[in-house]
C-alpha cells in the first residue's frame, strides 16, 4: 500500500484566554487529532463553526505552532524543517482562505499577488508576464485583468485569483479553508467545479474545509467529522451519507434541508438538541454526551478513542465498543 | 495640444524603442495614478486643505528659491538706481548692516522694515525660511526612518524585542518634546547644529508608537498570513505587505509634524538654544525685536506671523491629509465623483 502524503499524529493546539493580561483558561481548539491523507486524494473536513477546522488546516501548514504532536509531510516533521527545506515545504503546501475580500493586498496588483510566489521560489520560467497571463486564464479570469487592484473585483474574482496564486507554485498538497462559504451560491458551484477540474488536471492532494456538509461530499473521497477539537468519524464520502455512524453525525445529516435518498432509508433520525459545549471547558467524558440521546454512564466518565469498527470505518463512540 | 504632445512623445518612443515598454509601465501605474487624482480631486474639494496646502508650498518656494528671489529684487534695484528713480543704491542682503535706517519702519524699498543695526528685514526674514525648512526637513527625514524601523521591528515580532523597544520609546516620551530638545540642545552647546540634533533625536519615539500600533492590527491581515504561507520572508512582509497599508497615519503625523519642527526650532532659538546671531532665524529674530516692540513692533511680529502661518498651512494640510487617506471618508467621495 502507499505511503500517505502527510499524518497528522495526536495534534494538539491550546490558546490562552486572557482577561486583562492574565491567563484564566485555554480554547481547547485542536485536542489530539490524527489522521492520514493519501496522495490525489481530497480529505473533507467537516464540522459546525468553531470546531477547530482552520486551527487543524493552518497546524498543517506550519502557520501556527503546535503544543503538543506532530504533522509529518513526505516522511518528514514539518516543524523540524528549515532553511531550504522549510521553503521548499512552503512550494509544495499551500492554502486558499475563506475571505477572499482579505486575503490579498489591497496594495498590490494582480500581477504583483501572482508574482510574488515566482519571484519567492525563483520558480524559473522564459517569460513572466505570459506565465501569470495563463494562470489568470486557467481559473477564467484574463489578462485585461492584470495591473487592477484587488478591490476592483468581485468575491468570486477574488477567490480566483487566491486560487492562481496557489496554482503559480505548482503545489502537491494544498489547504482548502470554506473556500467558497464567504460566496453567493451560483459563485460557489463554478469555482467548486474548477478547484475539482484543477485536481485532476494537476493532480493535487487536497484538505477540503466545510461547515457545509453537502458541499464537502460533493468535493470529498474521505470525510472527518469534526466535533469541539476532535475527530468523531471518518469515512469514504459515499458511506458517510448512507450509514453515518457516530450519533453526532447522524444529527448533523438530519439536518440537511434536502436529505439524500439514500439517507432517509437509515433507522436513526437524531433531532438536534442542545447547545454545543465550550471549547474553553469541554465536558469529560465524550464531548457530546450532554447532546447525545444514547449517552450512557461509561460516556460521562470516558473518553472514546477513534478506532476501526469497519472496513475503513473509524469512529470515536462507546456505542461501538 | 496637449494630444497631439503626447503623440508625439509616443512616437518618439516607438522610434527609440522604448514606446512599449513605457505604455506597460503607465498601465502597471494606472491604478496609482488614479489613487493621485483622486487624492487631489478629494483636497481640492475642501478649501481649508487647500489654503494649507498653498502655504505649504509657498513656503517651499520661499525655502528653496530665497537668494533667487533677493537677487531678481536687487536686479531690479540696481536698474531702478542706475534710471535715477531711485537715489540711494539699496542691496537687500540678511547680512548687510546699515542697508536702511535703523528699525526703519516698512517701507517700498525695505518692505518688512529694518533692525537695530539697519540689516533689511525682508532678506533676513527670507533667509530665515530657508533655515527653517533645512532644520524640518533634516529632522523629518533623519527622525522618521528610525521610527518606522522599530515600530516596523517592534510590532512585528513582538516579545521581548518589542519589550525593549518600547521601554526605551516610554523614557523619550515621559518628557514633554520641547523640555526633551532643551536639555539635549543645551547639554550640546547652543548653536542650530544642536538644534537639530536634539530635535532629530526628540523626534523618532512618536513613531515607533504609532507605527507599532498600527503594524499591531496589520499583521493580523489575511494576506499577511497568506505570504507566510507562500514562504515571504519576514523582511519584505514588513516592507512590502504591512508599510503601504499603515503608511497614510505615518505621511499624516509627517504633515503635522513639519510645521510643529518648525515651532520647536524657533522656541529653541528663541530661548536662546538654537541658531545663534547674525543666522536669520525666525525665533531668534523674533527674540531680537523684543526689545523694540514698542517703536518697531514689525521687527518681532513679521518673524512670529511667519511661524505662525508655516506651522498652520502644515496643520491644515495635514488634517485635510487625514480626511483624503481615511478609507470610508474617501469612499464617500469616491462615490460622489461617480467612482465604484
Ligand atoms: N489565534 C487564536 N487565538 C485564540 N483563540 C483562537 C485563535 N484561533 C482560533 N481560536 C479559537 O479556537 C477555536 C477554533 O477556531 P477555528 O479553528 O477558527 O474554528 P473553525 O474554523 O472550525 O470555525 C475557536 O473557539 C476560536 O475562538
Ligand atoms: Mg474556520
Amino acid at each position: 500500500m502507499e505511503a500517505p502524503l502527510i499524518q497528522v499524529k495526536d495534534l494538539v493546539k491550546y490558546f490562552p484566554v486572557k482577561k486583562l493580561f492574565i491567563t484564566v483558561g485555554q480554547v481547547h481548539a485542536v485536542d489530539g487529532v490524527s489522521f492520514e491523507i493519501m496522495r490525489g486524494e481530497t480529505f473533507g473536513l467537516v464540522g459546525e463553526s468553531g470546531s477547530g477546522k482552520t486551527t487543524l488546516g493552518r497546524l498543517m501548514l506550519r502557520l501556527l505552532t503546535p503544543t503538543s504532536g506532530d504533522v509529518v509531510y513526505n516522511g518528514r516533521s514539518i516543524f523540524e524543517l528549515e532553511g531550504g527545506e522549510l521553503k521548499e515545504f512552503r512550494r509544495r503546501a499551500q492554502i486558499v482562505f475563506q475571505d477572499p475580500y482579505t486575503s490579498l493586498n489591497p496594495r498590490m496588483t494582480i500581477y504583483d499577488i501572482l508574482s510574488e510566489p515566482i519571484n519567492v521560489h525563483k520558480i524559473r520560467i522564459p517569460d513572466k508576464r505570459e506565465y501569470i497571463v495563463k494562470l489568470l486564464e486557467t481559473v477564467g479570469l484574463g489578462e485585461e485583468h492584470l495591473y487592477r487592484y484587488p478591490h476592483e473585483f468581485s468575491g468570486g474574482q477574488k477567490q480566483r485569483i487566491a486560487i492562481a496564486r496557489v496554482l503559480a507554485l505548482r503545489p502537491e498538497f494544498t489547504v482548502l479553508d470554506e473556500p467558497t462559504s464567504a460566496l453567493d451560491v451560483s459563485v460557489q458551484a463554478q469555482i467548486l467545479n474548477m478547484l475539482k477540474e484543477l485536481q485532476s488536471e494537476f493532480k493535487f492532494t487536497y484538505l477540503f474545509i466545510s461547515h457545509d456538509l453537502s458541499v464537502v461530499k460533493f468535493m470529498s473521497h474521505r470525510i472527518a467529522v469534526m466535533y469541539v477539537g476532535k475527530i468523531i468519524e471518518v469515512a469514504p464520502s459515499d458511506d458517510l451519507f448512507s450509514e453515518p455512524l457516530h450519533p453526532y453525525t447522524q444529527m448533523l445529516l438530519s439536518a440537511l434541508p434536502v436529505p439524500d435518498p439514500k439517507y432517509t432509508r437509515s433507522k436513526q433520525i437524531i433531532k438536534p438538541r442542545g447547545q454545543v459545549p465550550s471549547a474553553i471547558s469541554p465536558p469529560p467524558g465524550c464531548r457530546f454526551h450532554p447532546r447525545c440521546p444514547f449517552a450512557r454512564e461509561k460516556c460521562k466518565a470516558e473518553e472514546p478513542e477513534l478506532r476501526e469498527v469497519k472496513p475503513s470505518r473509524l469512529v470515536a463512540c462507546h456505542l461501538y465498543s | 495640444m496637449k494630444e497631439k504632445l503626447a503623440r508625439g512623445l509616443n512616437r518618439m518612443l516607438d522610434l527609440m524603442g522604448y514606446g512599449e515598454k513605457w505604455r506597460e509601465w503607465k498601465r502597471k501605474r494606472r491604478a496609482m495614478f488614479e489613487e493621485w487624482e483622486l487624492m487631489y480631486k478629494a483636497l481640492k474639494r475642501s478649501p481649508l486643505a487647500k489654503a494649507g496646502a498653498a502655504m505649504a508650498v509657498v513656503f517651499f518656494i520661499l525655502g528653496i528659491f530665497g537668494p533667487q528671489i533677493l537677487a531678481l529684487i536687487n536686479g531690479l534695484y540696481s536698474l531702478l538706481y542706475s534710471q535715477g528713480i531711485i537715489k540711494q543704491k539699496i542691496v537687500l542682503d540678511p547680512y548687510k548692516i546699515f542697508a536702511g535706517p535703523r528699525l526703519g519702519k516698512p517701507s517700498l524699498l525695505h518692505p518688512f522694515g529694518c533692525d537695530e543695526y539697519g540689516r533689511d528685514l525682508f532678506a533676513r526674514v527670507l533667509t530665515g525660511a530657508r533655515v527653517s525648512l533645512i532644520v524640518s526637513v533634516v529632522v523629518i527625514s533623519l527622525g522618521i526612518p528610525p521610527g518606522i524601523l522599530l515600530g516596523l521591528v517592534s510590532g512585528y515580532y513582538g516579545g521581548k524585542v518589542d519589550e525593549f523597544i518600547m521601554r526605551v520609546t516610554d523614557v523619550f516620551l515621559a518628557f514633554p518634546a520641547l523640555v526633551l530638545a532643551m536639555a539635549i540642545a543645551a547639554s550640546l552647546g547652543a548653536g542650530l547644529k544642536s538644534a537639530i540634533i536634539a530635535l532629530t533625536i526628540v523626534w523618532w519615539p512618536s513613531y515607533v508608537r504609532l507605527v507599532r500600533g498600527q503594524v499591531l492590527s496589520a499583521r493580523e491581515n489575511v494576506y499577511v498570513e497568506a505570504a507566510r504561507a507562500i514562504g515571504v520572508s519576514n523582511l519584505r512582509i514588513m516592507v512590502k505587505h504591512i508599510l503601504p497599508n499603515i503608511i497614510s497615519p505615518v505621511i499624516v503625523l509627517a504633515t503635522l509634524d513639519f510645521g510643529t519642527v518648525v515651532i520647536l526650532n524657533a522656541a529653541l532659538s528663541f530661548i536662546g538654544l538654537g541658531a545663534q546671531p547674525p543666522t536669520p532665524e525666525w525665533g531668534r529674530i523674533v527674540y531680537d525685536g523684543l526689545d523694540y516692540l514698542m517703536m518697531a513692533p514689525w521687527y518681532s511680529i513679521i518673524p512670529g506671523t511667519a511661524v505662525f502661518l508655516t506651522a498652520l498651512g502644515f496643520n491644515l494640510l495635514g488634517d485635510g491629509l487625514r480626511d483624503v487617506l481615511d478609507p470610508r471618508i474617501r469612499r464617500s467621495i469616491e462615490f460622489a465623483s461617480g467612482r465604484e
